[in-house]
């Protein structure tokens, strides 16, 4: 049944709209700025074009040796973190997923209690500090690694596979571990990778935990705790604004190239976290 | 006789965990993982209720009994502005970050074209896959006193003096909310957007059979629906109204605005870490944990006598 165009499709439309412009304007002006030719951004009002062109700001940016250095890290992280996550939550998964396990339900219970506590920023940054984490790379990825929800998302995905296709190759001899990386492992890729591309955007995202444990080691800041630092510095208070005007317009701009790179990778693999994202939120919420 | 049986079965039992080593294998990293991370820490909550000194091992600091809790709830001048900072905010961000999600989802189903419907899905998500650091700065680049919109405003002689709304006590509370919501809006859409996905078409027909016009298939057909999402993601939400993301508030405070930007995780980060009372702050750290775990299972409670929706 085919409708007219009313006017409310017109202004729903609209609305639609705006709301796409709200989500997507404030990126936008940021890439503008950091594009626009630094000697013509006197006064800075809102662009919806870059005013001038120039790559200045990014060419500071990456001859930075420090922020080249922050995104190694960045990187390093987002990579290794996710790996291990899935390395370890994807095998008690499938472990949990057996019902015949001895013992499974107590497991379950272990697991999935810790969901629901938490001992707090205080304790568990003496528990960091006494394992000898505290100034280590492994402190960002290490704390991450048995993540419950994860394994939740995981198991639920596995418990929707027909049931006895692991257990006719058992009997033809298999062990569970060839079952769960021949067989298993590879029909769950949807899920698998809608947690892998959140653990990553997880760790490209996090900050805190540099600010935390390894403000001391600038060697192991990731770029965002450099960025917060940009920020950090000009922070609102009537002693910045007190600052050079000359400085701040390149500090500006830089600040801006840097936050657009930041985002950059995000931006690549968008249409993938898109895609299985909102899959594997799904599956969790049924779960729930 | 019975204990022939018990031997056997235990046997049994025994013989089935050896055939199933590699599963226990499997499950060892994790397991190992969520007893040090998770549950290790627990034993910190020692901490509060002995005078802990940095440095020193946990358990040899003396007894103290109840002194940091009282101190929470009597003493500090501070606690008070930080219950009702936390409060506020969250309970305003969750129920508005639902209702607009909510109708969010609603019109952007009576959008004709797929391919519009679906660009604006893809924006609405963006915002929740950066960083806080990215959001404070898009925001800082915009709002700030010599930010954008401010320049703008002054060139057009709207204003004459910047208006501030990163370092100003009034508008503290609006600034979150209306970042939250905007933030979240796209993700907490996605449970909306499936729930309308799976209502059966059927529905929709026999409500046009009976003459209902648009309005009528949203206010009878859809809402409806959407109910029960609502309700379960209201529960999953109240569990949650004393924790706040430390990521976000370390950067929105600063020194103008924190007497009400401040917030029970920012505050715990304050006094152990910056003014050193692991004591103190560990206190109210077990108090905000178990206030939460209440108040989850209460409103799950309540929620499965009063709708039948509930989560566990």
């Amino acid at each position: 049944m085919k409708r007219r165009l009313t006017a409310f499709d017109v202004f729903n439309g609209l609305i639609m709209l705006l709301i796409t412009v709200v989500m997507i304007y404030p990126f936008w002006y940021v890439l503008c700025y950091s594009l626009s030719d630094m000697g013509m951004t006197g006064g800075n009002k809102l662009l919806i074009w870059p005013r001038g062109f120039s790559f200045d700001s990014y060419q500071v940016a990456f001859q930075n040796a420090t922020i080249v250095h922050g995104f190694f890290i960045s990187f390093a992280r987002s990579v290794i973190g996710p790996f291990l996550m899935l390395v370890v939550s994807s095998m008690a998964a499938f472990a949990i997923s057996k019902n015949d396990l001895v013992g499974v339900k107590w497991i379950r219970r272990f697991l999935f209690f810790s969901m629901y506590v938490s001992a707090g920023l205080l304790p568990g940054y003496i528990l960091i500090r006494m394992l000898g984490l505290t100034g280590t790379f492994w402190v960002y990825v290490l704390p991450g690694v048995a993540n419950v929800f994860n394994i939740v998302l995981i198991r639920a995905y596995m418990a929707t596979l027909p049931a006895g296709l692991d257990e006719s190759a058992m009997i033809d001899g298999a062990t569970y571990f060839t079952v769960f990386s021949r067989i298993v492992l590879p029909l769950c890729v949807p899920v698998i990778a809608a947690v892998t591309l959140y653990a990553c955007v997880g760790q490209w995202n996090s900050y805190i935990d540099a600010q935390l444990y390894n403000y001391r080691n600038p060697e192991l800041y990731p770029v965002q705790y450099i960025l917060y630092n940009y920020i950090a510095v000009k922070a609102p208070t009537k002693e910045a604004s007190a600052a050079s005007h000359g400085l701040i317009t390149t500090a500006h701009s830089l600040r801006m190239s840097v936050t657009v790179i930041t985002t950059l990778p995000i931006l690549l693999v968008y249409p993938f976290l898109q895609k299985y994202f909102a899959s594997g939120l799904l599956v969790g919420a049924i779960k729930a | 006789m019975t204990h022939g049986v018990q031997a056997v079965t235990r046997r049994d039992t025994l013989r089935k965990m050896v055939r199933q080593r590699q599963l226990y294998l499997m499950l060892l990293p994790a397991i190992a993982a969520v007893a040090i991370f998770t549950y290790a820490p627990l034993f910190g909550w020692w901490m509060a209720v002995s005078d802990y000194k940095i440095g020193k091992a946990i358990f040899d600091a003396p007894w103290a009994g109840l002194k940091y809790f009282i101190e929470f709830f009597t003493d500090t001048a501070g606690a008070g502005h930080v219950i009702l900072n936390t409060v506020v905010m969250n309970v305003s961000s969750l129920i508005l970050g639902l209702v607009c999600a909510l109708a969010f989802a609603v019109f952007l189903k009576e959008v004709r074209w797929a391919w519009f419907r679906r660009l604006v899905q893809s924006a609405s998500f963006f915002p929740y896959f950066m960083s806080w650091v990215i959001i404070y700065a898009v925001i800082y680049a915009l709002f700030s006193n010599d930010g954008a919109v401010n320049a703008t405003l002054q060139s057009l002689g709207l204003t004459n003096k910047a208006i501030n709304i990163l370092g100003n006590p009034d508008t503290s509370w609006g600034l979150i909310i209306t970042v939250n919501v905007w933030n979240i809006l796209g993700y907490n859409s996605v449970m909306f957007i499936a729930a309308i996905a799976g209502i059966p078409e059927e529905q929709y027909e026999a409500a046009r059979i009976d003459g209902a016009t648009r309005y009528h298939e949203i206010r009878h057909v859809t809402l409806p629906n959407l109910v029960p999402t609502l309700i379960v993601l209201l529960i999953l939400g109240s569990g949650s109204i004393f924790n706040s993301y430390l990521d976000q508030f370390f950067i929105f405070t600063n020194t103008l605005n924190i007497s009400t930007m401040e917030v029970f995780d920012y505050y715990i980060y304050r006094f152990g870490l910056k003014l050193g009372n692991f004591s103190y702050a560990t206190a109210v750290g077990v108090v905000k944990t178990l206030v939460s775990l209440i108040l989850l299972v209460g409103v799950n409670w309540i929620s499965r006598k009063a709708t039948t929706q509930s989560l566990f």
